[in-house]
C-alpha cells in the first residue's frame, strides 16, 4: 500500500522528444501544473533522424498542431533553412509544406519555449516504474530512487523502451545515438499486463559537408519566399536558405551491399526481430527487395547552418561502419567524403495502441496516456500530434472537462488517433494522404478553420492566435463571397478564355487560372497566403460539398455511441474474433467499431441491431 | 451554455414621425403580422407603438425631428416569407429583391411608410440543406402483392408530407387521422378516392415523417401512386428499408422478441453471409476486374502524392482511356440490370381496344383459364384486371382495360380512368380491333394514340371477316383468339416487343437490388465527373477523388459490402418486428 503523498503536479510527462514536448507544452499552456521528466533536459527535441519537418500528410499534421495552439509549427518556422511546397501541381488538397531544420536551433528553441511556460517544471530523471493504485496511476518512480506524484501521467518514451542499437556485429543497448535506453520502464509496463510489440527503424550515415563535391549532384533549390507552418510566425526567413541535392546509387554501391550482407544484423547476422517500416526501407532492403532497380535516389540534406554534417536521406543502413564508408564513396560527388557518424538500426518496445481509447488514455490504467513512438508510429510530426492530444486530454481530465476528440473528417490527427486505437500497428505507422478518406477537406490551407475553434475551446489557443484567426477568416469569407459577385472585364483577363465577363470565382474555377493573375481585382490588404486560400476554396468547392454530404450520411454511425459497459460476450451472433476484439478495444462509436480489422460488416449490422434494443436505452446519439 | 455579460437583445426601437401611429399599425401590424401590445400607461402619453411577435420586441418611438433610417435597418426573419411578400405587394409596398441569397436564404428590402429601411429574410430552411441532412424519402406498397380489398402505399422521410400535399391537394393532413382525399398524380390527373393518414416524426413507425395512402385494391393503382410519389421526389424503397429505418430510429418494438433476436440475428448473419457468398459470382468477378483496372493508377497517384520526389504521377491519357472503358462497361451493366429488373418484375402489357373487340376473351385464352367476366354486353368489364402469364419464363403482367367508350355511364367512370392510365404506363400496348366490322371511330383514335408506342395491333375475329384490316406501323397480327396459330403469333410478338429477339439472359442481369442500381449510378456519376475533370485538365488529386468514389461504389457491389446493405439484407430476408 502506497503511503499518501501530495501531488507534485497535475500532469507528469515522461520523455522530451516531440511527443513529450508537445504534451508538456499543451498541458502547461492550458494552465495545469505540469512536470516534464527527461533523461537530459539539454537534449530536448534533438531531431535524431532526418532534419525535415513536414512533407506530404505530415505537413498537414504540423498545420493542425499549430491550429490547435501547439508548438511544432512555430518552432519549425524559427529554425527553417530550406522550405518547399510539395505536390503543387497535383491538387490543392495534397499540397504540403516541407522544411529542413537547423537542428541546434530547434533543440534550443524548444527548450526556450518550454521555459516561458510558468506552469511547467522540467527535471532530469530516468523513469523506471509507474506507481499504480487500484487501477489508477498515481505517479512515477525514477532510477535514482525519487518518486513524483500526479494523477495523470503521459508516457512519451520514443524508442527508448528496451532500445537496442545495431551496426554490423555491434549491438548495444541505447535509445538513440549515445543515450541510454529505458529498460526498467519497459519491464514495468509488461508487468502491468500491457501488450507489447517490437519494432525497428534506422538512420543513415552523416558525412562531412566540406568533403563532398556538389558539382556532381542535382540541386533542389529552396523557395525564394518564406514558407511557414504557423500563422503566428513572422513572414521572414529564419536564416540563410540552403539548397538540397539529389544523387543516385549505382551498381558498385549495390555490389558492396550484396557482398557484405553476411555482416548485416538484419540479413546475414539475423539479429533484428523487430518489424521495420515498408515506406522507409534501409538501403539493404532496397537493394535486395527491389533488385530490378538499377539505381536508388538519395537526398543530401544539410542538418544546420553551422553543423558540419550532411544527412544522406534514403541511405539508412545498419551495415558495419567500414562498409558504410566504402558505399558512400561509390556515390557521385562523395568519392572522397568523410563519414562523421555511421548509420545504425534501432529496435525498441512499443505498447499496442489498441490498449488505448480515443483520448489516448489506456483502458488498463486510468490517468495513464501513451503517445508517440511508444504507440508504434514513426516520424516527428506523428509523435507531436499524439503528444498534443495526450497532453491536452491529461490536462482536460485534471480539470474534469470533456476530452479533445478530433473526427476523421476534421483532421489528419483524427485519422491518426482513430487508426492507432482502432486498427493497431504492425509496422511503424506513418501518416499518408491515402489514409485520410476525407482528404479533400483536410487541406494544409484550412487547418485553422477546422481546428482552431477546438483549440480555443480547450484553452490551448491564446487570445492573440484567436484574434488573428477570427480576423483572417472574416477577411477570407468576405473575399470569397465578393468573388462570386465581382465581374472581371473580358478584355483585361484575356478574351480568348472567356466569352462573357466572368465573376472572379468563375475565373478561378478554371483549372488553369491561378489567383496570382487575378491579384489586381482582389483587396490589396490580402496576403499571398490568404489569396491562395481563396483560390483553393473557390476551386474545389464542388468537391468539398460532395464530401460534406458523404460525411453527413455516414454521421449516423459515427454518432451512435456504444455504452462503455456494453456486454459483447452476450451476443452469440457476433463472430468470435469480432466479439473478442470489440470487448478488448471498446470502440466508442459504431463507426469506430466498423473500422476494427476483423469486425465484419455483418458484425456491425448485428451490433447496431443490439444497440437499438430497448434494454440498451443508454445507446445515445451524440453530436 | 455560455453566459455573456451582455446577453441578448431586449427590444429594437425604430423612430417614426409624430402622428405616424396609424400608418405604422397597418404596415407593422397588418402587413408584417406583428402583434400590437398596449404601451404601459406611464409611457403611452409619449405616443408610439409597441409590437411583439415570438421573440421580436419592436418599439416604434415618436421622433419630433424625424429622419428616415435609409441604411441602418432591422432585418426580420419571416417563416411565411412568400405570403408576407404577397401582402406587401398587394398593399402597393415596393419590394426590392436581392438576387444574392443571404446565407442561402431569399431576402429583400422594403421601406416602412416613413422611409425606414426594413429587411425581410426567408426563415424557411432551404430545401437543399434539409435534403443534405436527411436520408432520401422512400415509398413502397406496404400490402402484400396481389389482389386485395385495400392496398396501402407508405411514404417515409422528410419529404413525405410535401409529397402528400402534392398528391392530395390538401395543405395539411391532421396527424394520425384518416382523411378522405381525392388522390391525383404529379400532373394532377385523378388517381383514386382514397384515405390518407399522416404520422409526423418522431411519432411514426420509422421515426420519420410518414404518410400512408389506403387505396382501392387494384395493384396497378398502388403502383401508380408509388410512381407519382417518385415523380414528386421519393425513391422506391429497397426491400426491408422501412423496417431498417424503424430499427435505426429505435422504433421497432422488440420487447418480447428480444430473447429470440439473437437467434434471428445469428440466422440472418449466416444466411446473409451465405447469400453474399452466392451473390452472383459472375457479378463479383466483373466488379473485381473493373476495380483492378483502377487500382494501379489510384495506387500510383497515392504514392506520387506521399512520395513526390520518388514516384511519378500516373499518365493522364491512359487514365482517360480507362475511365472511358469503365463508363461503357458500367453503362452496359446498368442496361443489363434494367433488363433483369424488367424480367423479374415482369413486363406490363395493356390490352386495349373498343368494347367487344374480344379483349377479355384474349386474356382468358392467354391465361388458359376463365378469369375476367366475359359477356357480349359492351362495357361488361368494369375494372382493370391484372393477371400474369409467362412467356419463356418471363412474367407478363397483362391488364385488361375496361372498354374505352365515348358514352360511359357513371359507374364506369373510374374504371375508364384507370384504363387510361394503364394505356399510358404499360410497356407494351396490345390493341385489339374487330377485323370483321369497319373500324370504329374509337378504333381509329386508339390506332392514332398508340402510334409511336411499343404496340401490337391485333385484328381479331378474322374468322368472321377482315374488312377492317389495313397496314399499320409496328407489329400487327390478323387472326382469331380461337386459332392456336394466332395465339402462338401473339405470344411471339409479345416476347419480341418485351425483350427483343434475343432470349433474355438472366445470367447476365446481375444487378438485383435497388442499392446495387444506386451503386452503379453513383459509380457512373463519379466516372463522368472524373472524365470532365480530366478533360478540363484539373489537378490529378481531384480526379483521384472521383476515382476513389468509383472504387467505393464498386466495392459496394462486391463482397466487402457495407453494413447498411447487410442490414438491408437481413431485414429483407427476415420479417422482424411485423
Amino acid at each position: 500500500m502506497e503511503a499518501m503523498h501530495s501531488d507534485d503536479a497535475g500532469v507528469i510527462v515522461v520523455g522530451g522528444g516531440h511527443a513529450g514536448v508537445e504534451a508538456a507544452h499543451a498541458a502547461a499552456k492550458m494552465g495545469v501544473p505540469t512536470l516534464l521528466l527527461t533523461g537530459d533536459p539539454s537534449r530536448i527535441c534533438t531531431l535524431p533522424c532526418n532534419p525535415s519537418i513536414g512533407g506530404s500528410a505530415k505537413g498537414q499534421l504540423v498545420r493542425e498542431i499549430d491550429a490547435l495552439g501547439g508548438a511544432m509549427g512555430v518552432l519549425a518556422d524559427a529554425c527553417s533553412l530550406h522550405a518547399r511546397f510539395l505536390n503543387e501541381s497535383k491538387g490543392p488538397a495534397v499540397r504540403a509544406l516541407r522544411q529542413l531544420m537547423d537542428k541546434p536551433s530547434y533543440n534550443r528553441m524548444a527548450l526556450r519555449l518550454l521555459q516561458t511556460l510558468p506552469a511547467l517544471r522540467i527535471e532530469a530523471a530516468m523513469v523506471e516504474e509507474l506507481i499504480v493504485s487500484a487501477g489508477e496511476v498515481r505517479g512515477v518512480r525514477c532510477a535514482d530512487g525519487r518518486s513524483f506524484y500526479a494523477r495523470r501521467v503521459v508516457l512519451a518514451t520514443g524508442t527508448f523502451l528496451g532500445g537496442k542499437l545495431f551496426r554490423g556485429e555491434e549491438v548495444q543497448p541505447g535509445g538513440r545515438h549515445a543515450e541510454a535506453p529505458a529498460i526498467g520502464l519497459s519491464h514495468a509496463l509488461r508487468a502491468l499486463g500491457f501488450s507489447m510489440q517490437r519494432l525497428k527503424t534506422g538512420t543513415p550515415p552523416r558525412v562531412d559537408r566540406s568533403s563532398v563535391e556538389y558539382g556532381a549532384m542535382r540541386v533542389q533549390e529552396p523557395s525564394a519566399t518564406p514558407l511557414l507552418f504557423s500563422r503566428r510566425s513572422e513572414a521572414r526567413f529564419a536564416g540563410e536558405q540552403l539548397p538540397c541535392y539529389l544523387i543516385d546509387t549505382n551498381e558498385r554501391t549495390h555490389a558492396l551491399v550484396r557482398e557484405n550482407l553476411h555482416r548485416s544484423p538484419l540479413y546475414g547476422l539475423d539479429l533484428i526481430r523487430g518489424i521495420g517500416p515498408r515506406y522507409c526501407p534501409s538501403i539493404e532492403d532496397k537493394v535486395i527487395k527491389f533488385a530490378h532497380n538499377p539505381t536508388h535516389q538519395l537526398f543530401i540534406e544539410p542538418e544546420g547552418w553551422d553543423e558540419p554534417t550532411l544527412y544522406v536521406g534514403g541511405f539508412s543502413t545498419s551495415l558495419p561502419a567500414d562498409v558504410q564508408l566504402a558505399m558512400l564513396q561509390t556515390l557521385p560527388g562523395m568519392e572522397r567524403c568523410e563519414m562523421l557518424r555511421a548509420g545504425y538500426a534501432v529496435e525498441y518496445d512499443m505498447v499496442a495502441p489498441t490498449e488505448l481509447d480515443d483520448t489516448l488514455q489506456t483502458h488498463r490504467i486510468a490517468g495513464l496516456y501513451h503517445c508517440g513512438q511508444l504507440n508504434g508510429t514513426s516520424g516527428y510530426e506523428e509523435a507531436a500530434a499524439q503528444g498534443l492530444v495526450a497532453g491536452a486530454n491529461a490536462a482536460l481530465a485534471a480539470r474534469g472537462r470533456d476530452p479533445l476528440r478530433i473526427a476523421r473528417s476534421e483532421g489528419y490527427i483524427g485519422v491518426l488517433v482513430d487508426d492507432l486505437v482502432g486498427k493497431g500497428v504492425d509496422e511503424p505507422y506513418r501518416m499518408l494522404t491515402s489514409r485520410a478518406e476525407h482528404r479533400v477537406l483536410l487541406r494544409h490551407d484550412n487547418a485553422d478553420r477546422r481546428l482552431t475553434p477546438h483549440g480555443r475551446d480547450i484553452g490551448l489557443v491564446d487570445d492573440s492566435q484567436w484574434m488573428v484567426f477570427t480576423e483572417e477568416i472574416a477577411l477570407l469569407d468576405r473575399a470569397v463571397s465578393d468573388a462570386e459577385r465581382l465581374r472581371l472585364p473580358v478584355r483585361e483577363i484575356g478574351s480568348e478564355r472567356f466569352q462573357a465577363p466572368p465573376t472572379l470565382a468563375e475565373a478561378l474555377r478554371r483549372p488553369q487560372v491561378r489567383v496570382a493573375e487575378l491579384r489586381p481585382w482582389l483587396p490589396e490588404e490580402l496576403s499571398a497566403d490568404l489569396a491562395e486560400r481563396i483560390e483553393i476554396e473557390v476551386k474545389i468547392e464542388g468537391y468539398v460539398k460532395r464530401e460534406e454530404q458523404a460525411i453527413v450520411q455516414a454521421a449516423r454511425r459515427e454518432r451512435l455511441v456504444i455504452p462503455a459497459d456494453f456486454a459483447y460476450e452476450g451476443i452469440s451472433a457476433l463472430s468470435s474474433e469480432a466479439r473478442e476484439k470489440l470487448a478488448r478495444q471498446r470502440p466508442r462509436t459504431l463507426g469506430a467499431a466498423g473500422r476494427i480489422p476483423g469486425v465484419a460488416p455483418t458484425d456491425v449490422a448485428i451490433l447496431s441491431l443490439h444497440l437499438q434494443r430497448p434494454e440498451h436505452g443508454s445507446a445515445a446519439v451524440t453530436r | 451554455m455560455k453566459r455573456y455579460a451582455t446577453a441578448r437583445i431586449e427590444h429594437l426601437q425604430i423612430a417614426i414621425p409624430a402622428g405616424g401611429e396609424d400608418a405604422a399599425r397597418v404596415f407593422y401590424g397588418t402587413l408584417l403580422a406583428l402583434r400590437e401590445l398596449p404601451k404601459p400607461a406611464e409611457l403611452a402619453a409619449r405616443g408610439g407603438l409597441w409590437f411583439r411577435s415570438g421573440s421580436i420586441a419592436l418599439h416604434l418611438g415618436i421622433d419630433p425631428d424625424f429622419h428616415p433610417a435609409g441604411k441602418a435597418h432591422v432585418a426580420f426573419a419571416c417563416s411565411e416569407y412568400a405570403s408576407v411578400l404577397a401582402r406587401l405587394a398587394a398593399a402597393g409596398v415596393a419590394v426590392a429583391n436581392d438576387a444574392l441569397p443571404f446565407e442561402g436564404r431569399a431576402h429583400c428590402y422594403v421601406a416602412d411608410p416613413f422611409g425606414n429601411r426594413i429587411e425581410l429574410i426567408d426563415d424557411a430552411p432551404s430545401a437543399a440543406s434539409e435534403e443534405a441532412n436527411a436520408e432520401p424519402t422512400i415509398v413502397a406498397v406496404a400490402t402484400p402483392p396481389g389482389q386485395g380489398a385495400i392496398s396501402v402505399v407508405r411514404v417515409s422521410g422528410s419529404r413525405a408530407r410535401s409529397i402528400a400535399a402534392r398528391l392530395t391537394g390538401a395543405s395539411a393532413l391532421a396527424p394520425r387521422h384518416a382523411t378522405r382525399v381525392a388522390l391525383v398524380d404529379e400532373a394532377g390527373r385523378a388517381l383514386d378516392d382514397a384515405l390518407a393518414l399522416s404520422f409526423p416524426a418522431p411519432h411514426s413507425a420509422t421515426g420519420e415523417d410518414v404518410v400512408e395512402f389506403h387505396l382501392h385494391g387494384a395493384p396497378v393503382l398502388a403502383r401508380e401512386v408509388v410512381r407519382a410519389a417518385i415523380a414528386c421526389g421519393a425513391r422506391q424503397a429497397a426491400p426491408g428499408e422501412f423496417t431498417r429505418r424503424a430499427f435505426l430510429a429505435g422504433k421497432l418494438d422488440l420487447d418480447g422478441v428480444g430473447a429470440i433476436a439473437d437467434l434471428i440475428a445469428a440466422e440472418s448473419a449466416s444466411a446473409a453471409r451465405a447469400a453474399l457468398a452466392n451473390l452472383g459470382g459472375a457479378l463479383r468477378a466483373r466488379v473485381a476486374e473493373m476495380r483492378s483496372r483502377l487500382r494501379e493508377p489510384l495506387e500510383r497517384l497515392a504514392a506520387s502524392i506521399d512520395f513526390p520526389d520518388e514516384v511519378e504521377e500516373p499518365a493522364r491519357a491512359p487514365l482517360a482511356d480507362t475511365v472511358g472503358e469503365l463508363e461503357g462497361e458500367l453503362a452496359r451493366l446498368q442496361r443489363d440490370g434494367e433488363v433483369g429488373r424488367l424480367l423479374r418484375e415482369g413486363v406490363s402489357l395493356a390490352i386495349v381496344g373498343p368494347p367487344n373487340a374480344g379483349k377479355s376473351s384474349l386474356l382468358n385464352t392467354l391465361l388458359g383459364e376463365e378469369r375476367a367476366i366475359v359477356s357480349d354486353i359492351p362495357g361488361t368489364t368494369r375494372d382493370s384486371i391484372e393477371e400474369r402469364f409467362f412467356i419463356d419464363g418471363v412474367a407478363v403482367r397483362a391488364i385488361d382495360t375496361a372498354g374505352i367508350r365515348a358514352h360511359a355511364d357513371k359507374l364506369e367512370a373510374m374504371g375508364i380512368e384507370r384504363s387510361q392510365r394503364a394505356f399510358e404506363s404499360a410497356r407494351i400496348l396490345l390493341l385489339v380491333l374487330d377485323a370483321s366490322l369497319p373500324l370504329s371511330t374509337q378504333g381509329e383514335e386508339l390506332l392514332a394514340r398508340s402510334e409511336g408506342r411499343t404496340r401490337i395491333v391485333f385484328f381479331n375475329k378474322a374468322d368472321l371477316g377482315t374488312s377492317a384490316v389495313r397496314p399499320v406501323s409496328g407489329l400487327s397480327i390478323c387472326g382469331s383468339v380461337r386459332w392456336p396459330q394466332t395465339l402462338r403469333e401473339l405470344r411471339a410478338a409479345i416476347a419480341q416487343a418485351g425483350w427483343g429477339t434475343e432470349h433474355p439472359d438472366l445470367e447476365r442481369a446481375h444487378l438485383a437490388f435497388g442499392e446495387q442500381f444506386d451503386a452503379v449510378a453513383r459509380a457512373l456519376e463519379a466516372l463522368r465527373s472524373a472524365r470532365a475533370a480530366l478533360a478540363a485538365d484539373e489537378a490529378l488529386d481531384l480526379v483521384g477523388n472521383d476515382l476513389r468514389l468509383v472504387d467505393a461504389a464498386l466495392a459496394h457491389l462486391s463482397p466487402e459490402a457495407a453494413s447498411e446493405e447487410m442490414l438491408a439484407g437481413i431485414f429483407a430476408r427476415f420479417c422482424i418486428g411485423k
